[in-house]
């Protein structure tokens, strides 16, 4: 029997991620979602029996789609599939109903171990003909022998869902270049797992939550960085900055921190008389230290980082990055908007890569 | 010494925050550290039994190989810095991106290792990144001329 599924990611490499992790020789029908919106629609009209459901998204994110197919009452078995590895976001998406709860990126054993635990799909269930054909989940992610996955991710995505296109127009100002697209969609997703990484690493240190926004790739000309944070201008920021490099593959890590969230700050990471720099660098320490753990992971590297350096303390945002003489025009930046709810401290991770990275990390994900 | 220790000693000296390299009498590579790998973007196992000069074509090679020679000969370590050779190997600075410097500055220590017969038959370089300091020193020496022609033309004037 055919089961009906619904993979909802807004990354496009997430998607085909979580497809290729399925058990191959399960039959499914996979419809493919953008967001919670949806996901929700595909549901309606019983096309997931099961949903793997990404918890990080624009428009209606996980926590909220949740709260929708309870208030809906759709049947359906949910397992979230996340870069969010805290424990809080553990528990939260479980008592909202979901069945379980799985790491990005989604190991085959694990998915497998869960649909047999839950008693949708045990290995060795030859529920199709073409059982035994090894080749059925091809890296390409279409399952051109065996009829056993029909894909419906064309229909459902453009057509069913009339809304999809103008969506994603929103969301994304860079839609007319799809190459970039692709690309650009890429780096935001293993930014997720890694800052998810990251961000549990500092809850379980202060006990606190962590809201995990959806990271923000562009290709910037070094001289507007000042006005890319979500700070003011003349808010009064400090900063500080790790160099990293592997293969080719370089950068830096930023960590802006606004200086009225100082004390808070060394009160949550339990310093309680520590000067702003301790503070800085510890966060720093924490955050980056993780996030470039993560990265190298999912690039198969193993970065070497330089000391971090005080880039200012106690300046006004425009002035944090000396912009002035640049060696190079433009970089690719990945934003990330970290926020800690409970005590209201917000603070940005900056990840920088030259240009010339970009072409390394491109060939490094397609293996 | 015990075994756990040489396991964590190498751990160090790969992942330090300095560049290691291990050569031969012929120049051959016997060490190459994860800093050396990931700033040259040269894998160990591409490296490793190679030419140094042959790997890493960019290198100051008579200058360089003197060095290394008069470490084997004098059996004593040799430095550089970098107000000779500024970049020994060239690399790019760690802040490729907010920074206004292109490569790395560099002083070396070359240091002569013996084996089990007492004789001198490897050396290793150590390369520190000394940029920092390099860019504060230029940038003082810059400041202190300005500051001395001002006074000059005062006295003058």
């Amino acid at each position: 029997m055919t089961t009906p599924i619904v993979i909802c990611d807004d990354s496009n490499m997430a998607r085909k991620q979580m497809k290729r992790s399925l058990p191959n020789h399960w039959d499914v029908d996979i419809t493919f979602a953008e967001n919670g919106e949806e996901a929700i629609v595909a549901l309606e009209k019983g096309l997931g029996k099961v949903l793997f459901l990404d918890l990080t998204m624009p428009v209606m994110d996980g926590y909220e789609t949740l709260q929708m197919i309870r208030k809906k009452d759709l049947d359906t078995m949910v397992i979230v599939v996340s870069g969010d590895i805290q424990a809080e976001a553990h528990r939260r998406v479980i008592s909202l109903g979901a069945m379980d709860f799985i790491k990005k990126p989604a190991a085959p054993d694990t998915v497998s171990n869960i649909l047999s635990l839950f008693g949708i799909h045990r290995d060795g269930d030859s529920d199709n003909e073409t059982a035994g054909d090894p080749d059925n989940e091809t890296a390409a992610g279409h399952d051109s022998n065996g009829d056993n996955s029909k894909v419906a991710e064309a229909d459902l995505v453009v057509n069913d869902i009339d809304n999809a296109d103008n969506i994603d127009n929103k969301a994304e100002p860079i839609s007319e270049n799809s190459h970039q697209e692709i690309q650009f969609d890429s780096y935001r997703e293993i930014t997720n797992v890694a800052i998810g990484r990251a961000a549990s690493v500092l809850a379980e240190l202060t006990g606190e939550f962590v809201n995990l926004p959806v990271p923000k790739v562009s290709l910037l000309n070094i001289c507007d960085l000042n006005k890319t944070m979500h700070f003011a201008a003349k808010e009064i920021v400090s900063g500080v900055c790790q160099g990293f490099t592997s293969q080719g593959i370089t950068g830096e890590a930023l960590l802006v921190l606004n200086d009225a969230n100082f004390t808070d700050m060394a009160q949550l990471i339990k310093h309680d008389n520590s000067t702003s720099i301790e503070v800085l660098t510890d966060v720093s320490s924490i955050l980056t230290g993780s996030i470039l753990n993560a990265l190298g992971d999912q690039l198969l590297l193993n970065f070497s980082r330089s000391c971090p350096v005080v880039l200012g303390v106690g300046v006004s945002a425009e002035n944090l990055i000396n912009n002035q003489s640049t060696l190079r025009q433009k970089s690719l930046t990945i934003e990330v908007n970290y926020e800690i709810p409970s005590r209201a401290i917000k603070f940005d991770i900056l990840l920088l890569f030259t240009e010339e990275s970009m072409p390394l990390i491109d060939q490094r994900l397609a293996q | 010494m015990k075994l756990d220790n040489l396991y964590w000693i190498m751990g160090i000296l790969q992942n330090m925050a300095n560049g290691l390299v291990v050569v031969d009498r012929e120049y051959r590579v016997h060490m190459w550290n994860k800093f050396m790998e990931n700033h040259s973007g040269i894998a160990l196992e591409a490296i490793t039994d190679a030419n140094l000069f042959t790997a890493v074509p960019n290198l100051e090679e008579q200058w360089f190989k003197q060095k290394i020679d008069s470490a084997f000969l004098l059996d004593s370590p040799g430095y550089t810095i970098w107000e000779e050779r500024p970049h020994i190997f060239k690399f790019e600075t760690a802040r490729p991106i907010t920074g206004h410097i292109k490569y790395m500055y560099q002083n070396s220590t070359l240091m002569p290792l013996k084996a089990v017969d007492a004789e001198v038959s490897h050396v290793a370089i150590l390369i520190n990144d000394v940029t920092a300091i390099a860019v504060n020193k230029m940038g003082l020496i810059k400041a202190n001329q300005k500051l001395a022609n001002r006074v000059n033309q005062a006295g003058s004037a």
